[in-house]
């Protein structure tokens, strides 16, 4: 074959591509996907190019449907039914693999585009979620051809665009938990202090590219029976494995973040996560006046102020502050540090639970938070108690904060009792 | 017309559309076909699953229209069937729709809302048809509906003006669109000229040529 003819090929393929006649329509509706998604306002690179990723949610059915109209040319023709020179499987792969490869195109399209809105500095591509991207639209493709090629067109294509888009959004709210993290959209993701687990990417993978091996194998079903056999097992063994997977995980599918800290100053360090090094200074400022107020109070102070926990030493107070923060929101974020908030696996005590709400507001007023701002986002009545630990003798104070903090760690049954 | 009902499969679309109501009445009743699904894009919103029923009846109706589409018989025909096929998709979604009151004798809420997307999508896909073809009819139905679903459904059951599909049953705007669009596709089915579909007719024009 000269290359005049491998060029020729390729503008075969492309001409009768559906997926090239409709990009420009993918794209949008990708984009407006993309853009549809509720962002966070974190200025976190993750968080942005999830929301990027959401653009799967359009391309994954486009190229199922799309995938499904190309096997139905050859079904219309008859080409199904026939005997070729090579086998249809072989006549499949290129197919399916040039309209994944048109969707993906649309994917990164769709997701630059929504990168101007983004805060974030650098390009919203992952590549854990274009590894993602890249194989769910290649199993949904392959899907979709096999889909086509079995059935007609007229029922195929409604199937493979409704049930691909159902089977992306639909587990979203459903149980078993494990179902959610094989769809890989990962709406909702992340904090700054999260990352995506890394299994909940590995499970769509294996999935995707499962089904995308069963589908092609699909294909070749007519020639060879043992393929359609083949294809149960690829996609019962890859279903398994994914499943056993994610089976661990929560609602969502975090993790705790690991990366690197940029850290600075002295009594206390501050460390912050790299994108927020424009509040850095503020933050360390803020956190400087609070431990000062604390340590006259005659509380213990940390050495060190950090959005993650370190493992050495130092003590640390671990916070979680939003983008520009206000005075009042780092206070709050410190003393959040200070008394941790519940997470007790079988269940939190509701004593417990006003008792670390109350230690955490008044460390927080403690720290020079306006006790009139403890009324509006604690409510009355936390406000009244902090307003009696305030009044109570200070070394009383100290004791009932540190049984506080400790019954918090260990999920005690009771709640210490409040001084005054 | 015996031979012609047998060759668009009426006992399959007469199956389909009693389905649907059968489906329709379970969903109604709270037997099956329960849940709702959120769109991620609008938070609050929430699709009944029983919405996306009548697409079957839709897929299965262009299947039955579309079944002599490439056929020589279509294209040399010197009759035009239109008018018949019109008959045809307007006893079918007559079926369905009386197929349908069992559901909505029931005054549940997702009965009047199958009703309503059964009748509108019904018309949607002969208009869809005629330019594309019924497999592109069928996929042009179903990706409209994914994308109202998508894009278009709002908090609390409320929906942007084109996606009359997933709006409240009591919408009127939605009740008043899929009237229309039943009447637009029946009479267009009925009326249009042309006796094989846009993509067929391009190719026959050429084969002739």
């Amino acid at each position: 074959m000269t290359r005049r003819d491998r060029v020729g090929v390729v503008a075969w393929h492309l001409r009768t591509e559906p997926a090239c006649w409709l990009l420009p329509a993918s794209v949008v509706l990708g984009y407006l996907a993309a853009m549809g998604i509720e962002g966070t306002v974190h200025r976190y690179p993750l968080a942005d190019a999830v929301r990027a990723h959401g653009s799967i949610i359009v391309l994954a059915p486009l190229g199922a449907g799309c995938a499904a109209w190309r096997a139905g040319r050859y079904r219309r023709g008859g080409w199904h039914q026939r005997r070729w020179p090579r086998s249809h499987a072989r006549r499949a792969a290129p197919e399916i693999l040039s309209t994944a490869a048109v969707q993906l195109v649309a994917y990164l399209v769709a997701a630059l585009a929504a990168a101007p809105r983004s805060d974030a500095p650098g390009l919203p591509l992952e590549p854990q979620l274009l590894l993602v991207a890249a194989a769910s639209l290649l199993g949904w493709t392959a899907l979709g051809y096999a889909v086509g090629w079995w059935v007609r067109p007229e029922l195929a294509m409604p199937t493979v665009i409704l049930g691909s888009y159902l089977a992306i959004v639909f587990p979203d709210a459903i149980e078993p938990l494990w179902v959610r993290h094989l769809a890989g959209t990962y709406l909702g993701c992340c904090s700054p202090d999260r990352i995506i687990d890394p299994v909940a990417v590995r499970a769509p993978v294996l999935l995707a590219l499962g089904v995308a091996m069963a589908g092609w194998l699909v294909v070749a079903a007519r020639e060879r029976a043992w393929t359609a056999l083949a294809a149960v097992a690829i996609v019962a063994v890859t279903a398994s494995a994914a499943v056993a997977q994610v089976d661990h995980l929560g609602p969502d599918p975090i993790a705790p973040r690991l990366g690197t800290v940029a850290c600075q100053g002295t009594e206390p360090t501050v460390c912050t996560w790299p994108e927020q090094e424009d509040d850095r200074d503020h933050i360390a400022e803020v956190a400087r006046s609070t431990l000062a107020r604390w340590s006259a109070a005659g509380l213990e102070v940390p050495d060190r102020v950090s959005v993650r926990p370190v493992a050495d030493d130092v003590p640390t107070i671990v916070i979680f502050v939003a983008p520009q923060p206000t005075e009042s929101e780092i206070v709050r974020a410190l003393a959040a540090g200070a008394v941790p908030f519940l997470d007790c696996p079988g269940g939190i005590p509701i004593e417990l639970s006003d008792a670390s709400d109350s230690a955490r507001g008044v460390v927080a007023v403690l720290g020079g938070l306006d006790p009139s701002e403890l009324v509006a986002s604690d409510g009355p009545e936390i406000a009244a108690q902090v307003a009696r630990a305030q009044a109570a003798d200070p070394a009383a104070r100290t004791e009932w904060l540190a049984r506080v903090v400790e019954a918090v760690t260990t999920c005690a049954p009771r709640a210490p009792e409040p001084p005054g | 017309m015996r031979w012609w009902l047998q060759a668009h499969r009426a006992s399959t679309v007469a199956a389909v559309a009693i389905g649907l109501g059968m489906a329709a009445w379970l969903a109604a009743s709270g037997s099956a076909i329960q849940g709702a699904m959120a769109s991620p894009i609008a938070a609050g919103s929430a699709i009944p699953i029983a919405l996306w029923l009548p697409l079957a009846f839709v897929a299965t109706l262009c299947w039955s229209c579309s079944i002599d589409d490439e056929r020589s018989a279509r294209t040399i025909a010197i009759r035009s069937d239109r008018p018949l096929l019109a008959g045809f998709v307007a006893t079918a979604v007559a079926l369905a729709l009386l197929a349908l009151l069992p559901a909505l004798a029931t005054q549940a809420d997702p009965s009047a809302a199958i009703t309503r997307n059964a009748a509108g999508l019904t018309g949607l896909a002969p208009l869809a048809r005629l330019r594309v073809g019924g497999a592109g009819a069928s996929a042009i139905t179903a990706a409209y509906l994914a994308l109202a679903a998508l894009l278009g459904a709002r908090p609390q059951g409320a929906a942007a003006w084109w996606a009359w599909p997933v709006a409240e049953p009591v919408d009127a705007w939605g009740a008043g669109v899929a009237v229309a669009l039943l009447v637009l596709g029946l009479l267009a089915t009925a009326s249009d000229p042309r006796a094989v579909p846009w993509p067929r007719r391009a190719a026959a024009t050429r084969w002739r040529t």
